[in-house]
């Protein structure tokens, strides 16, 4: 330092005694930042390229990020459904979501929108800096340009099923680039890279499973064949072709876990959907990671409101809690619904360990962390590291069993794979002879909105099959004035896609349309 | 607080032509900060009245957690107790200059400056205050580096009688390194180690640094021209560079020039009666402005982008900064015109002013499309302009024997207006607190920052029953009744959404000033001095959790006078438990008139007689005392104090906050008593 020191003041003196210009001065002013590296300086060894992916991982917990006064984002696509209302009105874009009348300025839409962008523009700088290093180990760079490709492509296949037609950027960004103000790309071009993407995700030598929690084989495959149901389904409508695409994926996954049963398999209990300990692990393709070393688990706007469920005494907002209309939607006997042993609970013990009281209400227990909270006679750890599911095999067990019907009525095969998130639930299922085709489609329909409830899963579902599961007929409305009963507003056609986030279409005027019904600028 | 410190300089004519001299000293400050941010202040008004402070037979802190349904938060005496905030600063300043005469009225004159503080900032929470940490701790460590070096030639020259002439011109280099790192951890056995034992916290050890470097370097002049000392003109020009901007901006120009006439030695006015002093003077001048933090024009990768395989924490690197090798100075040119009078021999002098200011190339984030991967860029966003007034009056009303009083009037008056942005949309998410919504707007055409918000058209009364049932619910779900707070629904459309939200407010003055009188009689001297403001308005935040949403902690009294059915004219919604809904946003409401009167100072003082101090062989003694901010006068009680500026922790407050009022400290009222001895 004091060397430093003497060296600026003595070149100082000899640029003053010049009393000159600024030439020879010019590098007193040059700035180069010493906590921060440059897109220069980086990207030239194998570390930089594991260093680049974190990044892209790391982006994709925008979704546990706060919107505004006891509300986080992913409250975004709970809101929508129906399936859940609040205890608290303290912020007003979730209740306009509550509301269906979001718009372009509702925080979690424009949050969401700005998140699944700078997840994609972390993988692009990835998916361009990372081919140029050398030398690296061949099979390490095409893993990480696969783990790269998937996350860029399941934040594009959020992105386009929330807003349709979408920028669509594949390099890196400067405020030079010729897309920094993107026009809108067609769905269908979107799709297009979605999959080429996730084909070469595919083909990236990734193992079957990766408990480390990095995205493995089984993961891209199932969200493959998830993207090819939903391509079948609205807004596409690609049909038939699809749904063998999506059956034949899912497929693949079934048969590997039917091979290896203790690497993938459903959980036995539904404790160990929500445990610290299996994490990554049989039914857990996926997951979002969450470690207090980093963050700690963002779903506590779950918890009832200042109820003291936790070590932390009466912490929780209640901002996310189920409907009674759906919680009493299950079938009798459910084992999903019952008090803790289930996806629901009703009682729990005061702060965590202490005497049990009574809930007055279902609250959602998928995301309750016992070991971090408290259980009978247990205190907590403290330390939410509960990561947030995103594929379980539970849904690619779904994903064939409604592709493959589609494809040609209910088969064994796919009365099977339903039948096995029955039976966990202790439900009897019907003989597959009692099923037509259009029994059986509804019939798994119910399981995904009884099995993926508070996963962020059932909004797309109602967008791709622009129908509603009806808590109280037990069957589908039209998407179209089907009424949400956590606010008894009814859905309209402009709510099967979001409002673009009005900032964005200020900023950029090659947008140009706001989407259908909503206030433009 | 504690603070010490020492001081040491010298000065030595050591040639004929040569004098050198220096300063150095020392200080070293320890202040105990306790609370930072909003939460003592703010508990202070939502802990339960009923509750003691500990419970008698445990002991332990009686709080509003212990109660179900109410908001989880710990008591006011409990966070003052068992938090600890120490802040801890180190100053040393030193110089050195050389004075060279080179020729008769030519003088060299070198400073070498340097300044550099060590600050500390040691914070500790105990196991019962930090329940999900069981206890934490943390310290940080900044030490910021400044050095500067000017040099510049004066010259000074007086030609005949009437004609006086002084150049300068001068160089300089500035240079400000800053190194920070923080450690913290938590999961404490105990509470005894505070802060002075990071190693024994057991979770989460965390650890952080950064390095900043910042330099300036400019040329300068200067030229001052005086004729009879009756027209006074000054020239300045310098260019400025800063590291802060783009690589084909660094420097900037910026002159002024003004211009001053004496009017009183003119002839005509020379030896009038009534006219003793008249100064006529008018200035324009570019000024830059460079405050913003460096590397902002940089393209930069970001390094903290961490992830978790296997449940351990991996660095990453990703997308942070966009560059702008183009940002350059912000510029205010500002033309002023003043006039200066004294009349009968100075009792009474009058002083005015007007200027205009117009800011151009304002540096600003401002919002980009985010599809990008970025939210900002760090530009130069657009002007805006500042005119304004400025009236002084001194008069000397009686001054008679040994009686005298002296009153000194001042008013200022500036108004602001947004005239051009470079970004299509408006700039949001400035000022702050936000917690709730947006509360701060940028928008052409608009005082910068003015506050942003729904209107409350009161609340909804039993005869409008169905009409407030056809609105899209904002309170959970539910059917919105009377007794609920009424927004004015702008656009027509049932909903109460961001299309309803305009400019509701504005936080700058129209006006401000003080009023100060001086008294003397015999030994006796007094002062009393008032400051005021108006026409500035208020955001009251703290209505958010004490007003609107009653139920969770306690409220302000003013809820008392909340909705009732024999009550509808009230602007608050009726009281009910938290689970039956509440309303809650940025509105009208909130908006309060700022105006305020305040008694700044009212000092009476006793100087002993010359007969007594000569026997006490001292040259003087005075006694006094005084009354500092002895009274406030506001429209309305709840605001407290308008004057105070948010609290900065963590709520998002900025420059734009000006006028957001949320739970801060307010100013103290201070008695003092005071002895003075001239020896």
């Amino acid at each position: 330092m004091r060397h430093t020191l003497v060296k600026h003041i003595s070149r100082a003196l000899l640029c003053g005694f010049a009393l000159t210009s600024t030439v020879g001065c010019k590098e007193f002013l040059e700035e180069k930042a010493p906590s921060n590296l440059t897109p220069e300086s980086f990207y030239t060894i194998p570390d930089h390229a594991e260093s680049a992916l974190a990044s892209v991982y790391a982006s994709l917990r925008f979704m546990g990020d706060g919107a505004g006064i006891f509300s986080s984002n992913w409250q975004l696509l709970e809101a929508l459904t129906g399936t859940s209302t609040t205890e608290t009105a303290q912020n007003s874009d979730l209740n306009n979501l509550y509301g269906l009348v979001h718009d372009g300025n509702t925080a979690h839409v424009v949050q969401y929108w700005n998140g699944l962008y700078r997840v994609i523009a972390n993988a692009n700088l990835v998916l361009d800096k990372v081919p140029g290093i050398t030398p690296m180990d061949a099979a390490q760079k095409t893993k990480i340009l696969g783990e790269a490709r998937f996350l860029r492509a399941s934040a594009y296949f959020t992105a386009v099923r929330l807003w349709g037609d979408i920028p669509l950027i594949t390099k890196p960004q400067t405020a030079a680039s010729a897309d920094f103000l993107p026009t809108r790309t067609s769905k269908e071009e979107v799709y297009k890279l979605i999959v080429e993407d996730l084909i070469a995700a595919e083909a990236a030598g990734l193992a079957w499973m990766d408990v480390s929690g990095r995205v493995n084989l089984a993961a891209v495959k199932t969200q493959l064949a998830k993207v090819y149901l939903t391509m079948a389904g609205f807004p596409l409508s690609k049909g038939a072709s699809y749904y063998k695409l999506a059956a034949d994926k899912a497929l693949e996954v079934v048969t590997y876990a039917n091979a290896n049963p203790s690497t993938i398999n459903l959980f036995t209990t539904y404790e160990d959907v929500h445990k610290e300990s299996t994490e990554n692990r049989v039914e857990h393709l996926f997951q979002l990671q969450y470690n207090t070393l980093v963050a700690g688990n963002p779903m506590d706007n779950f918890y009832p409101n200042f109820k003291p469920v936790t070590y932390n005494g009466p912490g929780g907002t209640g901002s996310s809690v189920p409907t009674a209309a759906f919680y009493n939607s299950y079938e009798k006997g459910d084992l999903r619904t019952k008090d803790q042993a289930g996806y629901f609970y009703t009682t729990y013990f005061t702060n965590g360990n202490g005497a049990p009281f009574d809930l007055g209400a279902p609250y959602v227990f998928k995301h309750f962390n016992r070991t971090a909270n408290g259980t009978s006679g247990v205190a907590g750890s403290r330390q939410n590291n509960l990561n947030v599911p995103q594929i379980r095999f539970a849904e690619t067990l779904l994903i064939f069993a409604e592709a493959q019907n589609e494809v040609g009525g209910p088969t064994q095969a796919a009365y099977d794979a339903m039948k096995r998130i029955r039976d966990r639930a202790t439900l009897t299922t019907p003989a597959l002879g009692t099923y037509t085709q259009a029994t059986f489609r509804e019939a798994v329909w119910r399981e995904r909105w009884h099995e993926l409830c508070y996963e962020q899963i059932t909004w797309f579902d109602m967008v791709r099959l622009q129908k509603v599961y009806n808590e109280k007929t037990n069957g589908f409305d039209a998407f179209v004035g089907h009424v949400n009963l956590s606010s008894n507003q009814a859905l309209q056609e402009k709510h099967l896609l979001l409002p673009i986030p009005k900032q964005e279409l200020l900023n950029n005027p090659n947008l140009k349309t706001q989407n259908p019904g909503y206030p433009g600028v | 607080m504690k603070r010490y410190s020492g001081r040491f300089s010298i000065d030595d004519q050591v040639k004929s032509w040569l004098k050198i001299g220096g300063t150095l000293s020392y200080n070293y400050q320890t202040e105990n900060l306790v609370d930072i941010n909003d939460a003592v202040a703010r508990q202070i008004v939502e802990d339960f009245p009923f509750l003691p402070v500990r419970y008698p037979d445990t002991g332990v802190f009686a709080e509003n957690r212990d109660y179900p349904y109410a908001e989880g938060t710990m008591s006011s005496v409990h966070r003052l107790t068992d938090r600890r905030y120490i802040q801890n600063t180190q100053t040393m300043l030193g110089s050195l200059y050389t004075n060279i005469s080179l020729a008769k009225g030519l003088e060299m004159r070198t400073v070498l400056g340097t300044n550099i503080q060590t600050q500390e900032v040691n914070q500790s929470q105990t196991r019962t205050l930090n329940i999900g940490g069981n206890g934490n701790a943390s310290t940080q460590n900044t030490r910021t580096s400044f050095w500067s070096l000017e040099n510049y030639l004066t010259y000074n020259k007086q030609f005949g009688q009437d004609h006086s002439f002084t150049g300068l011109l001068g160089i300089s280099w500035q240079e400000t390194n800053t190194f920070r790192m923080n450690g913290s951890v938590s999961g404490f056995a105990t509470d005894y180690f505070g802060y002075n034992n990071l190693g024994a916290g057991a979770t989460n050890p965390s650890v952080g640094s950064d390095a900043t470097r910042f330099a300036f370097n400019s040329y300068f002049g200067r030229i001052n021209y005086g004729y009879k000392n009756k027209y006074l003109f000054t020239a300045t020009g310098r260019a400025d560079g800063s590291s802060k901007f783009g690589e084909n901006n660094k420097f900037a120009f910026f002159p002024s020039a003004a211009l001053a006439w004496r009017i009183s030695e003119e002839d005509f006015l020379k030896g009038n009666p009534i006219i003793s002093n008249m100064k006529l003077r008018s200035s324009y001048g570019l000024t830059g402005n460079s405050e913003i933090p460096p590397y902002q024009s940089l393209s930069l990768l970001s390094s903290n982008y961490a992830t978790i395989y296997n449940d351990t924490r991996n660095g990453g690197t990703g997308v942070n900064r966009l560059s702008n090798p183009d940002l350059k100075w912000e510029k205010t040119a500002q033309t002023d015109v003043g006039l200066e009078i004294g009349l009968f021999k100075g009792r009474v002098n009058v002083e005015l002013d007007y200027y205009y200011r117009l800011t151009t190339d304002m540096l600003l984030d401002a919002p980009v499309p985010q599809s990008s991967g970025y939210a900002t860029i760090r530009r130069n966003v657009g002007s805006m302009q500042n005119q304004g007034f400025e009236f002084a009056l001194n008069t000397i009303n009686v001054n008679k024997g040994s009686f005298s009083w002296n009153t000194t009037f001042n008013i200022s008056l500036n108004r602001n207006k947004v005239l051009s942005l470079a970004t299509p949309s408006d700039i949001f998410g400035v000022g702050g607190p936000n917690f709730t919504n947006q509360t701060n707007i940028i928008r052409i055409g608009e005082p910068v920052g003015a506050f942003w918000g729904l209107t409350r058209a009161g609340v909804w009364s039993e005869a409008e029953r169905e009409e407030a049932a056809k609105f899209t619910s904002y309170r959970n779900g539910l059917t919105i009744l009377p007794g609920d707070i009424k927004y004015l629904d702008v656009n027509g459309d049932k909903a109460i959404t961001d299309a309803d939200r305009s400019i509701i407010g504005n936080g700058s003055p129209k006006g401000w000033g003080a009023l100060t009188n001086n008294f003397k009689l015999g030994q006796f001297d007094a002062t009393l001095e008032l400051q005021y403001m108006y026409g500035n308005d208020v955001m009251l935040m703290n209505l958010h959790p004490s007003e609107d949403r009653q139920a969770l902690a306690n409220s302000y009294s003013s809820v008392l006078n909340a909705w009732t059915p024999t009550n509808q004219g009230s602007q608050i919604a009726q009281v009910r438990d938290t689970r039956a809904g509440y309303v809650t946003n940025v509105d009208s409401h909130w908006i309060k008139n700022g105006s305020f009167l305040r008694g700044k100072n009212l000092l009476i003082g006793y100087t002993l007689p010359p007969a007594v101090i000569n026997k006490l062989k001292i040259n003087r003694l005075r006694v006094y005392a005084s009354a500092q901010n002895f009274f406030l006068l506001v429209e309305d009680p709840i605001v407290g104090d308008p004057e105070v500026t948010p609290t900065n922790q963590g709520t998002g407050s900025s420059a734009f906050s000006q006028g957001q009022i949320w739970h801060n400290y307010p100013k103290p009222t201070t008695y003092l008593v005071g002895l003075q001895i001239g020896l």
